[in-house]
């Protein structure tokens, strides 16, 4: 990190320091948890967004080749930060901990598949991506498969992916100005995303890799610090909250007495609920099966991401490319091992009958509530969570719009054009994408780490096996990644289709069988096989790849001379 | 054609001494990778067994007498206490009127007559308002130190006319089955730092065996690396 971020990291210190000692008259109301608009929390989020917008000034690229040079300057240890803020979204932060709140163990699945993904990544694909030596996904895909439709086709499922994902996003964003501003959720979602949408649309051009090191400590921050004031405060064991809240799953599952109260004054003991920690237990109506196919799919999805990919791109060396992959695995961990105590003290913490149903995905933030912690450091949690919500959705929203004007408007529509007009081509992309996920966030599809896990299940069937397959078998040709791809976006449209159908309650015959075996979350976990059968059957049975392709796959890639 | 065979990349088939050293270490990072993953799972499936909670298991022994009358009232207590349990567990269940149903009759029945005029009263204003004064219920089930189980009686409670008094109903057994009935082990039941051992594993420990096989791979590739002169030309 240099001085300029060190500087701006200051800055939020004495920021946060002096809102802790200005405003002790905010004192914990402690008699509801929804409330009207909340002061401190909107001023914490509105100084975060203002910080991440100075960051951005202050590391401004020039053009692209500063931008990707900017990355250069920057440690193993700051790019694997950078790959962490990326990569945690409203699903990570929200999402999991709201899962595992109402599924048990289940929800473990997703904290699982979401950090094992790395492994298969870095052992697979890391520094080969790296070696090959192409920008993005896209182009990665249109040169070893030689082929501007294939190029075409990717840019179009990479376009999807990012839409899939920021529905999710968007509803966690909706739901923390919900939280914040005391408004209803249409206009938190609407006023959220606007405000995310103007965020990128000024932040564009602006020091990405930076603002993403201080968001990420921003965010783990916000998420650790209720974790050690909820450990403590209960007398667990709070020096290690990860290990800390064990107890609180066992008091969990034998219904346990403490000697505690909620802010709401209601006792913290729950009757006994084995069914919160037991592995698929019926009660939370989910089973074995579904347990390792949802770990399946978010794993190669995890692999098969773009703007995950992408990220490989910009680092200078392959080496480096493994050694960020592995802090960013370290560093994503240290939210993964804390989301589900936020799960285990909402559920002990909201079990008395009177506190009622609460939003799932907001569960995160009610238990530091009803763990009675300073608000403050709750709306600082909130912030944490739109911070994670925005670093996210504006590297989408880039990446989406950018494989718009370039990948389908410049080689397709209009090859003619200017520097200029593509600039104002990936505007437009950015605002229609964002309008159009907002539309589809107010529809409230599902839970956010559900929706996110979509995203996954689509990348793990279609991208991933193209890079698999890609890299490590010369003999897939265009052929064979067509196919892998058809196969990928037949099993995507059932799996959507039949879920929509099911939602607007159309009857549909089969509905019972396609929701269980290719239910949008998990449905990767027989399409990516499919699809890389496909790919291999009919590139066995079409001509062998151009000598070129595989010349330099083998001698860059893989270093056979 | 003779040329273009050398450019050749499987997986499966390196054609280098290099390539047939990462892959062996790619395959051995991979293997350890989806046991831990998948095969601890798999492990944790076949040693399971269904086990009843204990609440569950006693009151099978009692739900026959519940039909035909003969309970005694320490059976009434415990049949109670189990469907006070359940209506606890989820607010799912607290909209499920036969089983509100079924525990407000077994309380009826346990009460004196004095009490049971009480009963029916308080059960018709709970439906409305919580914050009704149960007390003499707790008293009778014993729960009196309790507070998860007391917390519950006033969203338990449902009105319930002396002539259709139904302690058992025949469409709870399968609800019950549902969460009663858990999946349970010895990784289950041993407890490491506070935690049911299954969680621990999940949550903690193979999120660390992750960051570990990460860490070690890329130590190990780096030397490969270095021994090969690959990746020289980014130095």
């Amino acid at each position: 990190m240099n001085r300029i971020t060190y500087k701006a990291l200051s800055l939020l210190v004495l920021l946060s320091a002096t809102l802790l000692v200005a405003v002790p008259a905010f004192a914990a109301s402690g008699t509801s948890l929804e409330g009207s608009f909340k002061t401190m929390p909107a001023i914490i989020l509105g100084s975060c967004i203002l910080l991440f917008l100075i960051v951005g000034f202050m590391n401004k690229a020039e053009g692209t080749a500063d931008f990707y040079a900017a990355g250069r300057s920057i440690s193993r240890v700051g790019s694997g930060m950078a790959i962490a803020s990326n990569w945690m979204s409203a699903a990570s932060f929200l999402g999991m901990a709201a899962i595992m709140y109402g599924s048990g163990y289940h929800g473990l699945s997703y904290v699982v598949g979401w950090t094992g993904g790395y492994c298969l990544l870095l052992l697979l694909m890391a520094s080969q991506i790296r070696r090959f030596g192409k920008y993005t996904a896209t182009d990665f895909i249109g040169d070893r498969y030689y082929s501007g439709g294939m190029r075409l086709f990717t840019a179009i499922v990479a376009i999807f992916i990012s839409f899939c994902y920021m529905v999710g996003q968007f509803g966690g964003i909706g739901l923390m100005f919900k939280w914040i501003f005391g408004m209803n959720y249409t206009y938190s979602v609407l006023i959220g995303g606007g405000v995310c949408l103007a965020y990128t649309l000024v932040s564009g051009m602006l020091g990405v890799t930076k603002n993403q090191i201080v968001q990420y400590v921003i965010l783990i921050t916000a998420f650790l610090i209720p974790a050690f004031i909820l450990t403590f405060k209960f007398d667990y064991f709070w020096l290690i909250p990860e290990l800390g809240y064990g107890r609180v799953v066992s008091d969990i599952v034998a219904g346990n007495a403490t000697p505690y109260m909620n802010s709401l004054g209601h006792a913290m003991q729950t009757v006994p609920q084995p069914e919160f920690a037991m592995p698929w237990d019926t009660a939370t109506g989910k089973d074995f099966f579904q347990w390792m196919a949802t770990c399946f799919a978010l794993m190669v999805g995890t692999a098969g991401l773009p703007h995950v990919i992408q990220k490989f791109y910009v680092v200078p060396k392959p080496s480096d490319a493994r050694w960020s992959v592995t802090w960013g695995l370290f560093f994503i961990c240290l939210l993964y091992w804390t989301s589900p105590l936020y799960a285990a003290f909402g559920r002990i913490l909201s079990s008395n009958p009177e506190v009622g149903n609460l939003a799932k995905d907001a569960i995160v933030v009610y238990t530091a509530q009803l763990g009675s912690v300073n608000p403050l450091i709750v709306g600082f949690l909130a912030a944490g969570a739109v911070s994670a919500a925005f670093s996210t959705v504006s590297g989408l929203l880039v990446a989406g719009s950018s494989a718009f004007s370039n990948d389908i408007y410049f080689r397709l529509i209009n090859p003619e054009a200017t520097g200029d007009q593509q600039i104002r081509m990936a505007r437009i992309a950015t605002i229609v994408l964002s309008l159009g996920v907002m539309l589809v966030a107010l529809l409230k599809l599902a839970l956010v780490a559900q929706l996110v896990a979509l995203a996954f299940s689509i990348a793990g069937c279609t991208i991933f096996p193209l890079f698999l397959l890609g890299i490590w078998w010369s003999r897939s040709n265009r052929s064979g990644g067509i196919a892998s791809l058809s196969v990928g976006a037949a099993f995507t449209a059932i799996a959507i289709f039949y879920f929509i159908c099911g939602k607007f309650g159309v009857a549909l015959p089969g509905a019972a069988f396609v929701g269980y075996w290719l239910n949008p979350w998990y449905y990767a976990w027989i399409a990516t096989p499919l699809a890389i059968l496909a790919n291999i059957f009919v590139s066995m049975s079409t001509e062998d790849t151009p000598e070129e392709i595989r010349k330099h796959l083998a001698s860059e890639v893989h270093g056979v001379r | 054609m003779e040329e273009s065979k050398s450019y050749d990349v499987n997986f499966f088939k390196p054609s280098t001494p290099f390539l047939r050293e990462n892959i062996r270490v790619i395959i051995i990072g991979l293997v350890i990778w989806g046991v831990m993953t998948y095969g601890s799972q798999i492990l944790f499936k076949i040693v399971e067994t269904p086990t009843p909670e204990a609440p569950y298991t006693a009151f099978q022994q009692i739900a026959p007498k519940l039909a035909d009358g003969s309970a005694t009232p320490e059976e009434l207590v415990t049949a109670a206490n189990f469907y006070l349990a359940g209506l606890g567990k989820s607010a799912a269940l607290l909209k499920n009127d036969a089983l509100k149903g079924a525990f407000t009759s077994t309380v009826y029945t346990l009460l004196s007559d004095a009490e049971k005029q009480t009963l029916m009263s308080v059960a018709e204003t709970a439906a409305t308002d919580k914050t009704v004064n149960v007390d003499f219920i707790n008293t009778a089930l014993g729960i009196t130190d309790n507070k998860a189980m007391m917390a519950v009686v006033p969203y338990a409670l449902a009105p319930v006319s002396a002539d259709k008094l139904a302690m058992t109903d025949d469409s709870l057994t399968p609800v019950m089955d549902k969460f009663f009935i858990h999946n349970q082990s010895v990784f289950t039941d041993t407890i490491v730092f506070g935690f049911p051992f299954h969680y621990l594993y999940s949550a903690l420990i193979l999120l660390t065996a992750f960051v570990l096989i990460c860490l070690v791979y890329c130590q190990v590739i780096d030397k490969l690396m270095k021994k090969y002169g690959m990746e020289s030309s980014y130095e």
